[in-house]
């Protein structure tokens, strides 16, 4: 009679659970949030820097927050789950259903807490291969988004500068050579930034810093940014695979708890036959309608 | 501590590159107007030879600099306006004093040439009232 009430009672509990975890879910959707900007300095910086300023700005924020406090809350339910499924195995009777009980209740929790961070994840993925698009579109814009005009004036500009290169040296020399003037402040002042600016190239150049840019990234920022919208196109994918892994470990919760309540179902019917025919009015009249 | 490294080297890293290109505003308008006074020195009939040729080397020297400053502004580069289109259609006559001591010719002849006179035409023009 007992175990009978439990079903209600455990079917009261999922829904007040589930119910309790849709409302909350809807509360922090709204403080969980990642706003990523993509800004004219964002699409200058050096491609490494780019992943780098991307992350950062994604950890400063409420998403990445939830999402460490749902990975920890998912942790701590793991570990519950392990005890209560050990407690389980080693209790018995009414103490062994009640843990069983227990058990689903915490697998429905975890499953929840999965699902809710699936969603952090999913919204963060999609984010940010968003902001990796935005910046491809704007990088091969400013690349190739020029008119016709635009780009015969780049390549004009680009041969008279050629021009001026290769002369520059006789047409010096000759200045020299018609006039005893000295050489302008311009001249002088331009000759001495440029052999300022040879120093600092070379430095840069040499920079260790700037060798592991070389050596680890020799691609286009182009494609170094393709390949980062694949990576997150593959993570998303992943996150889908988990999501119907989820849903079939929630199909065998559901089951367990199908059994579980049938098996308390029949315990009952069977101990409520016992019982019956314990108190059986039949059998002590019996010897009354022998004799 | 190591927060502000890294928003330190970020700062300089987004200066560097924002004020790599900063823009040198009228390079062109300076070379154009530095090229007519140059020119208007070479057609003014109110000079003395000397006073001509004085004049000439003053603005010549100048037109150097300010061509080459032309040549090396980087903020020019794509820039789609008369001005800059202007400039770069005729390195010849846009850049006259370069191109005459490319050329090893006079800049006057030089202009000239470019503007389709010959020395020999106008050596053999007649003067008469129109």
């Amino acid at each position: 009679m007992i175990a009978s009430h439990k079903i209600p009672i455990l079917t009261a509990v999922l829904l007040a659970i589930s119910s309790v975890a849709v409302a909350s879910e809807a509360v922090n959707s709204k403080s969980q949030a990642w706003n990523p900007s993509v800004t004219e300095k964002l699409i200058k910086l050096p491609q490494n820097y780019l992943k780098k300023s991307i992350d950062r700005d994604f950890q400063r924020s409420p998403l990445a927050n939830a999402l460490d406090d749902v990975k920890q809350e998912v942790k701590l339910k793991l570990q519950t789950l392990g005890d209560l499924s050990i407690a389980a195995e080693q209790a018995d009777g009414n103490l062994r259903t009640e843990l069983r009980h227990q058990l689903l209740v915490e697998k429905r929790q975890y499953l929840n807490l999965i699902k809710q961070r699936q969603k952090l994840k999913k919204e963060y993925l999609e984010k940010r291969r968003r902001v990796y698009k935005r910046i491809m579109a704007k990088l091969l814009y400013q690349k190739i988004g020029k008119t016709p005009k635009q780009v015969d004036q780049v390549k004009k500009q680009k041969a008279a500068y050629t021009r001026f290169q290769r002369t520059f040296g006789a047409v010096d020399m000759k200045i020299f050579a018609t006039t005893m003037a000295p050489q302008s402040r311009y001249a002088s002042k331009y000759a001495k930034n440029l052999s300022a600016a040879s120093a600092l190239l070379k430095a840069i150049a040499a920079h260790p810093e700037n060798k592991r840019i070389v050596e680890t990234n020799p691609i286009d920022k182009a494609d170094y940014l393709r390949r980062l919208v694949a990576d997150t196109d593959a993570e998303l994918a992943l996150v889908q695979q988990e999501q119907e892994i989820v849903g079939y470990m929630a199909k065998l919760v559901s089951l367990n708890a199908t059994a579980l309540a049938e098996g308390i179902v029949e315990d009952a019917n069977k101990t409520g036959t016992e019982t019956a025919e314990q108190v059986s009015p039949i059998t002590p009249a019996l010897k009354y309608f022998i004799q | 501590m190591r927060k502000w490294t890294q928003a330190l080297a970020a700062t300089a890293l987004v200066a560097a590159v924002t004020t790599a290109d900063a823009a040198h505003a009228g390079s062109i308008e300076n070379m154009e107007r530095e090229r007519a006074i140059l020119l208007e020195t070479y057609l003014s009939p109110d000079m003395t030879a000397k006073e001509r040729h004085a004049k000439a080397n003053l603005s010549k020297r100048q037109l150097i600099d300010l061509e080459r400053i032309v040549l090396r502004d980087k903020s020019l580069v794509g820039r789609d306006t008369p001005a800059v289109s202007r400039a770069f259609d005729n390195y010849d006559l846009s850049f006259l004093v370069h191109a005459s001591l490319e050329k090893d010719l006079t800049i006057f002849d030089h202009w000239l040439q470019q503007t389709g006179v010959s020395k020999q035409a106008v050596m053999n023009a007649t003067r008469r009232r129109r």
